[in-house]
């Protein structure tokens, strides 16, 4: 399926699921994103933590809509709720854990026209994440080495990595600007993008389906 | 004030939010911890409301340091994406919460203009932020269906989080990019 539309049909339900109050709509939901899931074929680590990821905010959403809640049917209430974050979690993994960003990237610049300044820059700052966590280390042990701890809430480590945030950007932005890329200008594409109908469609019939189970549950 | 985005302002701005969002990746580890203590008094939405301040630092951070309409709220939607393909827990939800967290801090920057970069629109930003993300999750953590004197502590506790971590933390943080100097140099422009 293709990541766009993958990303709106998982946005769409989300945000659905925000507003409304079906245990049956979220347990469909589970159903279908684990049975997207198993399909997908992860390693049994990500299944692990699929599995386990839920456990704490599942018992928190019981112990506090049983004991706090203002409706009489508490026990309803939280399975709701309990079911609505498995849901959240699964159908996050069903688009982050199956999605090619790049692809992903590929499909907002070209069917969506976000300015490509965003779909380029975006792009030449993941391609630093590798690097964040060691800068942070690095920044820190520079630090102790002069006697002084900074922890994830010192105000210096955080200017620290704004210093280092604007010197990248000005770097990789003069390197991406002297390789040829034009601000906002139109490009040619290796790989075009072509979202198939049978996606759409596909899209629509789930959609449609889960209505259903609104209507009739 | 300029409102055109050049590719630096938003390499940098995504640079912010992946930054400021793996330096408090820390932190899921300390909501785990609060919620795990909370929850046997059915007290764990607690946690939420009590960890929230870091993850809004990214907004008001971005709106000063680029002081432009649209930075807090493009810098902490890039956060939350970033943070998304970083692999966080709560996928597609991460994009819609920077959303949400960033039209706070918009909000109140917009109130002055995009003109006053200091305490009294910081201020505004905190309380529209805390205001935006507490009627969010009224809907979207089940928060209207808990009772009254619950909400009260959960909404006095957020504003106190973000107040610390939005407010007073990106302030001092501020004054040391002010010290610095860094924003007033004149920018190399490759065009």
């Amino acid at each position: 399926m293709n990541a766009g539309v993958k990303f709106l049909l998982i946005l769409i339900v989300s945000l659905e699921i925000s507003f409304t109050l079906n245990f049956w709509v979220n347990v469909a939901i589970i159903i279908v994103s684990g049975f997207y899931l198993i399909y997908s074929r992860l390693s049994w680590q990500r299944y692990a933590l699929l599995l386990l990821l839920p456990i704490l905010p599942a018992l928190g959403a019981w112990t506090s809509f049983t004991m706090h809640s203002t409706t009489e049917n508490g026990e309803q209430l939280a399975a709701i709720m309990i079911t609505r974050i498995i849901a959240y979690i699964w159908l996050g993994a069903a688009f982050s854990f199956t999605t090619n960003m790049s692809s992903f990237l590929d499909t907002l610049e070209q069917k969506c026209y976000i300015p490509t300044t965003f779909i380029y820059g975006l792009r030449g700052a993941l391609s630093f994440m590798p690097h964040i966590r060691q800068e942070i280390k690095t920044m820190q042990q520079a630090a102790r080495m002069r006697g002084i701890i900074l922890r994830s809430y010192s105000p210096q480590l955080l200017f620290k990595a704004i210093l280092i945030s604007l010197q990248w950007a000005e770097r990789l932005s003069t390197a991406m600007i002297s390789h040829g890329f034009t601000e906002n200008e139109e490009r040619t594409h290796f790989l075009t993008v072509h979202i198939n109908k049978r996606d759409w469609l596909f899209a629509f019939c789930l959609l449609f389906t889960l209505q259903m189970i609104y209507i009739f549950s | 004030m300029h409102t055109k985005w050049s590719l630096r302002d938003v390499i940098f701005l995504a640079l912010i939010g992946v930054f400021f969002g793996f330096i408090f990746w820390a932190w899921a580890f300390a909501y785990n911890a609060i919620a795990a203590l909370l929850t046997p008094m059915g007290l764990s939405p607690y946690a939420n409301d009590l960890t929230l301040g870091p993850w809004v630092m990214a907004g008001p951070m971005a709106g000063y340091l680029l002081r432009k309409a649209g930075a807090s709220i493009i810098g902490e939607t890039l956060a939350g994406t970033a943070e998304m393909i970083f692999g966080s827990q709560w996928g597609i939800m991460n994009v819609v919460y920077g959303l949400m967290q960033g039209l706070g801090a918009e909000l109140g920057f917009a109130l002055f203009g995009y003109k006053k970069w200091q305490p009294i629109s910081l201020t505004a930003s905190v309380i529209l932020t805390t205001v935006v993300t507490f009627i969010w999750d009224l809907f979207q953590s089940g928060y209207a269906n808990y009772s009254f004197g619950l909400l009260v502590g959960l909404f006095v506790t957020r504003l106190i989080s973000i107040a610390l971590f939005g407010g007073v933390l990106v302030y001092y943080v501020q004054k040391l990019v002010d010290k610095s100097g860094i924003l007033n140099q004149t920018k190399v422009t490759v065009s």
